[in-house]
């Protein structure tokens, strides 16, 4: 980024650089700008979210209480969660979009270059305040990420706050997604029909409108549980002949969704990295973007699988377990496509590449867990175990996070213009993909040996894969301030040699914004472009 | 051109603004949709005061067992049975039973029981005719109070159904 | 630091791949029941088309990844598209799933049937706590995390963990059944949602505010069956257990019969008159049981959440004003009148006066607290709500 200014304190065109100082990232409108906010802000979220991680993973490094109280421990694994997804997954998938959408599609920003800079504040208030429960009467809320009722109402002073804090990231994420749709719906160059989109720009035009539609129901349900609590309401309240099952309803309506809001984004760039190093078209373009719908739309009616243990009547459990197994079917197309896209391609197998396979292969570990925990009555046993969080977490750390971290080390050299550090890259990858499964595989042993998730002490027969666990958690950890030190490094000259325009070979076939120059100046198609690679029909 | 896209963006917001609008209403209208959905399926097992009067034929060809289970919210200082867990009746029948309250705590307290029956999807079948459970109660110190439950089993209850369950659980309501 | 961490991870794992085996299953159990072997059997069955579909997938990307690669001087091919191949591998899939959903859907129904079942016990969650109630012959009682595993596991406890037998798996009163016996089981909670879980009977059922959740099980060897809460539940979910004692049907009798021999016990203990010494020594462990999970060990309390005992003006102060309190709840803190009988009840009272730092000197007799729950006139009433 400073690149970027260096960039431009030597053009003197002042009026299209950007502004000078600190005030420059208050005020920015720019997408570039903004997009960097935002990876920034996600990277710094990540280490505040994986502190919070390794101080449960050290509280559960031996059996018995060492370091923190029950209730702290619940606070940690809650705000662990509600940080990684809202703060660190979220915001670093909105940097790329606002970065890269633009420049995908030709065109010269945002639509709403304003609500984007908006958004962004609001982004960082609503974690702030969420960050700041951690320090109120009664501690942060303790309740699960879910906060379901009645539990989280015995909350303390923090609920209000927490739920205020919840509106305003749903707010923030609801303008973002505005911005995207309308950038995407109005913003292309001429020649660029959607069916000749990239796929991160198609995964981020369904992630939108996905986001649109549950960011509402979400803010509903938690304004529920504040008038359940001050107004006596009892939407949820079994003593005033609510109903507690409603509010897990509502809110896995906006869950299983937004669970996809961080997978699509993923499969949009492993979709864009996977071709250019195998230097073929992406197989299946057209039934990629089908499934990508499909799995959008199938995320709307599968809901209660999160549920099958609060006893719903039969045809209800019947009917959620065939949904939940259909979603195995798109998703299947995507990894083959991905697999047949790498066939008798021309591979190499630069950091990106890496992540991005790493992230077919471990993605496709959860999606098999997945599947399994989609049988109800297997899912009993299952459920709210660390086979669970098992699998989640292979669906999110190795694959959102390794992706983000493809697409950190694919464009951050179109960007900053200097190259990064290759074999210090692949040793951060190496440490990462070995580590993570040190950290997240023996939790699938754990969850079927019939240890419950959240659970701040376990039996004594648990205590040797938890230990292991815990290892795998800190190398992790550890190995991500070396991803810390390669971006900064590059940011500031990298490895001293300056990219070419199009960075990775043969890439300008595989998307537009490798047709600008590196680095990226700061303003960009101001006319649209008038050729786009077509290379994938 | 530019104040052509300015309209283009604006009718894109207002079109989205208008699905969130939509979105937010239909959480709210969730409320409503689930409590219809759980009348017809029974997921929760809330039975409703029936206003008019039932007049089934009694079949006393069959029979079925009705369980009668009781408890209590915590912090709610209240004894409650039911005089009987269980008694057989048949579809059609007026089913009366009794339940013992006493008030063990020193204040006097308002205090309202909320019904369930399971399984859940015969809970269509189960007619509340009379309960104290859709008013709130009032309990002087120690008082003991005996309370009246009617239910009637609608005949057409499925044929595999041999037991049900009906459910009360008192919570204190003193604010 | 990061490379003697990787190598502490790898000892690790290579000391416990080797010793530890016999301690912890890796799988999913099989069971005691025919529940619990038919989940099982699905679990290895999907587990199978599983490993089957992943050596399938990860074989072709791995072949992939050797012999198509720029460093073997591989020319990238340009086919991008088959509409064929698309439809191959939506086809089979379906395939798979139907051939997967159709035993799962066995397994749900026959779950589902409750039918023809020969006793049935009520399971109410509490924080942080079971309550079982026999409803066919009355039995009924509380059941919590055991005395020596809640004293291991405080912040700092000094305990190994290790020392302390199925710690975190033992509870004072264990929920005893019957063999070969249907059982039905109906869920609800009193406070927050629970969810009650014993692997080996193949699943686990939520016990929330306001339902009643429904299960069964017959259980087809004697044994000790341990299980755990499932559900987040606030600060102690992880110390409220579960353990199942499945007897053969004779000495279920008998136990049955032992049990409401307890029940008279109680009822003539509670009259006779007890020296202060024996309340405390009693009153120690009914704090450990009921209080300390909130009110700390050493009750301490948690600052901000659960005041303390120790120095506490209500317990320093008046002894029938403390009482009432315990009897009737306040807040957070449930109506012990419920749960504790009048002997605990008189000896946990007397315990935190003279325990934990506090030194007033007076006791309460376990009639004194028989009389305060029952010397209030019972009024009857009719009902009135016609």
């Amino acid at each position: 980024m400073s690149a970027v200014v260096a960039e431009h304190e030597h053009d003197d065109h002042h009026d299209h650089g950007p502004e000078k100082g600190f005030l420059r990232w208050i005020i920015t409108t720019n997408h570039k700008d903004i997009g960097t906010l935002y990876l920034f802000f996600a990277l710094a979220m990540f280490f505040v979210g994986g502190t919070m991680a390794l101080i449960i993973r050290a509280e559960l490094f031996e059996p018995g209480m060492q370091f923190v109280s029950p209730q702290f421990f619940n606070s940690m694994t809650t705000m662990h969660a509600l940080v990684m997804v809202f703060g660190a997954v979220m915001p670093a998938f909105v940097g790329f979009a606002n970065w890269q959408i633009p420049m995908m599609i030709g065109a010269p920003d945002m639509a709403l270059p304003r609500m984007n800079n908006m958004s962004f504040w609001m982004l960082v208030a609503g974690i702030l305040l969420l960050a700041s429960t951690l320090f109120m009467e009664g501690g942060a809320p303790a309740s699960g990420w879910t906060l379901y009722p009645p539990l989280v109402l015995q909350t303390g002073a923090a609920l209000p706050f927490a739920i205020f804090a919840v509106h305003m990231l749903g707010i923030s994420s609801i303008m973002g997604a505005i911005n995207i749709i309308a950038t995407i719906f109005n913003m292309r160059a001429p020649k660029m029909t959607l069916m000749k989109m990239p796929l991160f720009v198609w995964t981020w035009l369904i992630t939108a409108f996905l986001l649109i539609a549950i960011m509402p129901v979400f803010a509903g349900a938690v304004t529920m549980l504040l008038t359940d609590r001050f107004f006596d309401t009892s939407f949820f309240d079994a003593a005033g002949g609510g109903d507690p099952v409603l509010y897990q309803h509502i809110f896995w309506f906006f869950g299983h969704p937004e669970v996809y809001v961080m997978i699509l984004p993923t499969f949009g760039v492993a979709s864009t990295i996977i071709p250019v190093f195998a230097r073929k078209p992406l197989f299946g373009y057209s039934s990629m973007v089908y499934a990508t719908a499909a799995i959008a739309f199938l995320s709307f009616i599968v809901w209660a699988h999160h549920m099958f243990t609060v006893g719903m009547p039969m045809a209800g459990e019947l009917y959620f377990m065939y949904a939940t197994m259909l979603i195995a079917i798109p998703t299947g197309v995507k990894i083959f496509n991905w697999t047949a896209t790498m066939w008798q391609g021309s591979m190499t197998f630069e950091a990106p590449m890496l992540f991005s396979i790493a992230f077919v292969v471990l993605f496709t570990l959860g999606g098999f867990t997945g599947l399994m925990m989609a049988l109800a009555p297997v899912d009993f046993q299952y459920h709210d175990t660390y086979f669970i969080v098992a699998h989640f977490h292979y669906t999110l750390v190795p694959a959102s996070i390794f992706i983000i971290m493809a697409g950190a080390y694919f464009w951050l050299p179109k960007w900053t213009g200097n190259m990064y550090n290759e074999r210090l890259a692949r040793f951060h990858f190496w440490l990462s993909a070995i580590s993570v499964n040190i950290l997240f595989f023996p939790q699938h042993f754990l969850g079927l040996a019939g240890m419950p998730r959240r659970i701040p002490d376990y039996a004594v027969q648990f205590a040797d894969w938890n230990m292991v666990s815990s290892v795998g958690a800190f190398i992790f950890g550890f190995s991500q301030l070396l991803f810390l030190y390669i971006v900064i490094q590059t940011i500031r000259g990298g490895t001293g040699e300056k990219v070419t325009d199009e960075v990775w070979e043969d890439a300008h076939k595989h998307g537009l914004e490798w047709t600008l120059p590196s680095p990226v100046p700061y303003h960009t198609f101001a006319t649209p472009p008038e050729k786009i690679p077509t290379e994938h029909f | 051109m530019a104040s052509d896209l300015e309209q283009k963006n604006k009718k894109t917001v207002r079109a989205l603004l208008l699905l969130v609008l939509v979105m937010f209403l239909f959480a709210v209208a969730l409320i409503p949709l689930y409590d219809i959905l759980c009348e017809i399926t029974g997921i929760n097992g809330k039975t409703r005061q029936e206003s008019s009067i039932l007049n089934y034929t009694i079949d006393t060809q069959r029979e079925i067992t009705i369980e009668f289970i009781t408890s209590i919210g915590a912090g709610t200082g209240l004894e409650f049975k039911a005089d009987k867990y269980q008694l057989k009746a048949h579809p059609g029948e007026v089913i009366k039973m009794t339940y013992t309250v006493r008030n063990k705590t020193n204040k006097r307290m308002f205090a309202k029981a909320n019904p369930s029956v399971t399984p859940g999807p015969a809970v269509g079948y189960v007619k509340n005719t009379k309960c104290f459970c859709f008013a709130t109660q009032v309990f002087e110190v120690g008082e003991t109070r005996h309370l009246e439950v009617q239910i009637v089993v609608d005949p057409a209850l499925p044929a595999h159904y041999k037991r049900l369950t009906f459910g009360l659980t008192f919570y204190d309501t003193t604010k | 630091m990061k490379t003697k961490q990787l190598f502490a991870g790898l000892t690790l794992m290579a000391t416990g791949l080797g010793t530890a085996q016999a301690d912890y299953t890796l799988n999913l159990m099989e069971g005691v029941t025919s529940i619990s072997r038919d989940v099982y059997g699905l679990h290895m069955l999907v587990l199978w088309v599983c490993v089957f579909i992943g050596i399938a997938v990860f074989g072709t990307m791995f072949y992939s990844i050797y012999y198509h690669r720029k460093s073997r001087g591989y020319k990238a091919s340009n086919f991008h598209e088959s509409t064929k191949v698309e439809i191959i591998w939506t086809i089979i899939p379906t395939v798979i799933l139907i051939l997967l959903a159709i035993p799962a859907t066995k397994v749900m129904l026959e779950m589902d049937d409750l039918k023809d079942s020969e006793m049935s016990i009520k399971v109410t969650g509490w924080q942080w706590k079971w309550e079982y109630e026999y409803l066919d012959n009355g039995i009924h009682f509380f059941s919590s995390l055991d005395e020596a595993s809640n004293k291991a596991r405080q912040v700092g406890s000094g305990i190994d963990p290790r020392t302390v037998p199925n710690y975190l798996l033992e509870v004072d009163k264990p929920l005893v059944v019957p063999v070969n016996t249907k059982i039905r089981f109906l869920f609800t909670a009193a406070d927050v949602i629970h969810s009650w879980w014993v692997p080996d009977l193949g699943w686990k059922k939520d016990t929330i505010p306001g339902y009643i959740n429904e299960a069964w099980t017959s259980v087809e060897k004697a044994g000790t069956y341990r299980g755990q809460c499932t559900e987040l539940c606030g600060k102690d979910h992880g110390f409220m257990p579960i353990v199942v004692i499945a007897m053969e049907k004779p000495d279920y009798e008998a136990w049955v019969a032992e049990q409401k021999g307890i029940a008279v016990a109680n009822a003539a203990a509670a009259d006779k008159e007890w020296s202060q010494e024996d309340l405390i020594n009693k009153g120690e462990s009914v704090y450990a049981n009921n209080c300390a999970s909130c009110h700390m060990a050493d009750g301490a309390g948690l600052a901000g959440t659960f005041p303390a005992v120790t120095g506490s003006s209500v317990v320093t102060g008046d002894i029938n004003a403390q009482v009432e309190l315990m009897l009737n709840g306040k807040g957070m803190m449930p109506a012990f009148g419920q749960m504790l009988d009048p002997v605990d009840f008189a000896a946990v009272s007397t315990f935190i006066r003279n325990g934990l730092g506090n030194s007033v000197g007076d006791s309460i007799q376990p009639a004194a607290i028989k009389t305060l729950q029952a010397a209030i006139p019972a009024v009857e009433y009719d009902d009135d709500d016609e």
